[in-house]
């Protein structure tokens, strides 16, 4: 697999005349939208505090369904109940390191403004990222230890992509990164069919 | 409550409410309209606080009770709920917070009294704890049934939307978004069940009823069924229920950081990180609870090396930065009369008070296990309670938003001079205080000792740190991805000169504005008083700190390369883009940290 290249995501921008790596700002400014709901005076705050202890890499990948490498298209806030608050992403899917994920998941991110999750992530539409994410019904994809699932992917000066996350340090290289999840994809799946 | 806290900040025309001093390690504060309020229980009954145990039908898959959480032992009435496995562990959860006493003078720090209750005859076991945001359509399930229930939850999806198997347990808060009244608490144990219902908790309990001691089931770990194989480790029971009711009192996370300390303190039970006693090979650590009958042996993660252990063990003990906080929320008389405060402002440059910021008192004879931290307040005030008399440093840091679980630690703040809600991270150096204050360090930093007094105050201790006359302003979505963020990228440099490039990639609005971008050679390896207070190791970088100002070209964007001229291999930089206050108007940036590697 060329991790360095995406065709999936160059032939979804090329029509837009969109260049890959310089699409986030463009993108940002106008895929965020709100849901409309009836406008209801919230009178409670909810606080949830999921407790995720930190796992190592193979754990992670293990447990994954899904290990996508892509970007993130677009993003919904959906209100709601206080639980059922949430943030749907598009995420186009590149590449799969683990299962075979449909080209766009629509990723999972519990809370809004009168949900506070502790732990969820900061993605913004036209990050590059690698996700781990696990099955929620509806078709949708939770992000397997929220923070812990997700590892963003940018482009330094010299051309290289590197990967930050729970387990990629600033400056690790994605190539080495994802042969590192595949590594671990591998024990996962060998242990599978012992 | 912090009455002074409350009439300084009105006086100040910035907001009103009720005020505590505390975030991080203390009571969760949120911003509502202008106002900083803060989440407590306030209408606790007089036989204390209830909370209720799930005893649920084996094999409900929707909310099961505390019986399979062992081996399945027969269902004991409801009266006797912390007799059955499992139980006891969540008993001295809550246990733990009621005996919450300073640990060097035995003074009771709180008030915090709990009342357990029965399982109430045909509770409708749809009701507790519904995390399935889907369930809660098809079963059309209340959210809220007004009892504080603590359950034991299969199947790891449960969890779904809350990082799923991962969770080992989760804490849910609700509170009147007007008082900052707890109405109700819910605590879910995440099952971590794969084959059967087997369960991967671990502890050890006497059951007196059953003359039995209950010890968790054993897996094994490497090898055998697959589907047997706990690859998540094994979750102390005991220590995540300590933690998980710190939360249902009311309590954030700490960022009091013991393990960073030189000689390894030991990590508040609320710090933000939930740890993994480490073990290796087959050994599990000399204090582990002993598993049912298996030797523990787990290939791990080889860059990663101690984890997969045995989670949440170190949480069982409450440290002094739970005791002060708990203290605080609902101090007793001990608490009042017996230990001290020390209050002041953190104070930018130009003398304004600067939100967000992390003090920490430090114990001057004991710096690894005494320390109290707080943040301060949306005009920099702070406060910090629970500290037994004696002489403590007095440190302000910045917050390390990659110590946060990212997006929902960091509160919101009421902007100075308006009611809205934002979100605040100040940047600066780390100082300390000491007794000429107003010299800002940037060289070799010195402090002096405080002296507190039982039942006292000390005002006025006020800390003026450098660069944080700037703030990195980022505007408070209703959720964490909806933030603003502009993209400050900064490139490493490579080759024999290496340099690194800071370019601004979104486009950005500096509103008349002068803004600059300032890079920060991290301070670390930092003696004072020629003691060793920070860990990490740094140099003086030639030509750092710099400032520039941020000039925008004509797309509003920016970029700019500074080379690096020593020699030394790695440097971490901190980066900033920074607008002068008390004009809040740039919304930016990242802070990033990035390592320069020569080949």
């Amino acid at each position: 697999m060329n991790i360095t290249q995406f065709p999936r995501l160059q032939r979804w921008l090329a029509p837009c005349g969109l260049l890959l790596l310089a699409s986030s700002a463009a993108l940002a400014t106008n895929a965020l939208t709100t849901v409309p709901q009836a406008p209801t005076a919230p009178s409670s705050r909810v606080r949830v505090y999921p407790n995720i202890p930190t796992q190592p890499l193979s754990v992670v990948a293990d447990l994954a369904t899904h290990v996508v490498h892509g970007r993130v298209m677009g993003a919904r806030q959906v209100m709601g109940s206080d639980v059922t608050e949430h943030m749907e992403l598009d995420f186009l899917v590149d590449a799969s390191l683990k299962g075979q994920a449909p080209e766009m998941l629509s990723v999972w991110i519990s809370g809004g403004p009168n949900l506070v999750v502790t732990g969820s992530p900061r993605l913004q539409v036209g990050q590059e990222a690698i996700l781990f994410t696990h099955p929620m019904e509806g078709g949708h994809s939770g992000l397997l230890g929220l923070s812990q699932g997700v590892y963003k992917v940018d482009r330094s000066s010299d051309g290289a992509h590197r990967v930050s996350g729970t387990h990629a340090p600033a400056g690790t290289l994605l190539a080495d990164f994802v042969q590192r999840v595949e590594a671990g994809v591998s024990k996962s799946q060998s242990k599978e069919v012992r | 409550m912090k009455l002074s806290n409350h009439a300084l900040l009105a006086g100040l025309g910035l907001c009103s409410g009720l005020l505590v001093d505390a975030h991080a390690g203390g009571g969760e504060v949120f911003c509502n309209g202008g106002q900083e309020v803060v989440e407590a229980w306030r209408n606790i009954p007089a036989g204390g606080l209830p909370w209720t145990l799930n005893t649920g039908p084996v094999g409900s898959r929707i909310a099961p009770g505390f019986e399979p959480i062992s081996c399945a032992y027969a269902l004991f009435p409801s009266t006797q709920i912390t007799r059955l496995p499992g139980a006891q562990s969540v008993a001295r959860g809550y246990r733990a917070w009621e005996n919450a006493d300073d640990r060097a003078t035995g003074t009771q720090m709180t008030t915090i009294d709990f009342e357990a209750q029965p399982t109430p005859e045909g509770w409708n076991y749809l009701q507790p704890f519904f995390v399935i945001p889907s369930y809660w359509v098809a079963f059309g399930a209340e959210k809220y049934d007004g009892i504080n229930m603590v359950s034991y939850w299969e199947p790891p999806s449960t969890f779904s939307g809350y990082g799923g198997p991962l969770a080992v347990g989760m804490t849910r808060v609700k509170a009147n978004l007007t008082t900052g009244d707890i109405e109700e608490a819910d605590i879910a144990f995440n099952a971590l069940s794969n084959s059967g219902g087997a369960p991967y908790w671990s502890f050890l309990e006497e059951n007196t009823l059953m003359n039995k001691t209950y010890v968790s089931q054993t897996a094994d770990l490497d090898g055998g069924d697959p589907f047997a194989d706990p690859i998540l480790g094994y979750a102390d029971a005991e220590g995540i229920a300590v933690h998980e009711f710190g939360h249902f009192l009311g309590l954030g996370h700490s960022l009091v950081e013991g393990k960073s300390l030189p000689s390894g303190g030991t990590c508040p039970t609320m710090f933000v990180v939930g740890h993994t006693e480490d073990y290796s090979g087959s050994a599990w650590i000399p204090d582990a609870i002993t598993v049912c009958g298996g030797s523990a042996t787990q290939s791990i993660d080889a860059s990663i090396p101690a984890t997969g252990g045995l989670v949440g063990r170190n949480l069982g003990t409450l440290q002094t930065d739970d005791n002060s906080a708990i203290g605080a929320l609902y101090p007793s008389t001990g608490f009042t009369s017996q230990m001290g405060a020390i209050s002041g402002t953190v104070l930018d440059g130009q003398l304004a008070g600067v939100p967000g910021a992390h003090v920490t008192a430090i114990g001057v004879s004991t710096p690894q296990t005494n320390r109290v931290g707080v943040l301060s307040m949306s005009g920099g005030q702070f406060s910090i309670e629970g500290l037994r008399p004696g002489d403590y440093y007095l440190m302000v840091e910045a917050v390390d938003e990659g110590k946060m679980f990212i997006g929902s630690d960091v509160p919101n703040y009421v902007e100075p001079g308006s009611s809205a809600c934002v979100f605040l991270l100040p940047v600066f150096a780390t100082e300390f205080w000491d007794v000429n204050e107003d010299v800002i360090e940037t060289a070799t930093m010195t402090a002096s000792p405080i002296t507190v007094s039982a039942g006292a105050t000390l005002t006025g201790k006020d800390l003026k740190v450098t660069g944080a006359n700037t703030l990195l302003v980022q505007l408070a979505g209703a959720n964490p991805n909806t933030a603003s963020s502009r993209g400050i990228r900064v490139v490493p440099g490579a080759g024999l000169n290496p340099s690194i490039e800071i370019r601004l990639e979104e486009q950005a609005t500096l509103g008349g504005q002068t803004a600059y971008l300032t890079i920060v050679p991290e301070r670390a390896n930092t003696l004072v008083n020629g003691e060793l207070v920070q860990t990490a190791s740094t140099s003086a970088v030639p030509g750092f700190p710099v400032t520039l100002p941020l000039s925008l070209d004509a797309s509003g964007k920016a970029s700019v390369t500074i080379p690096i001229t020593d020699a030394l291999a790695h440097h971490a930089f901190l980066v900033q883009a920074l607008v002068i206050r008390p004009n809040l108007t740039l919304k930016v940036s990242n802070t990033l940290t990035v390592f320069v590697e020569r080949p």
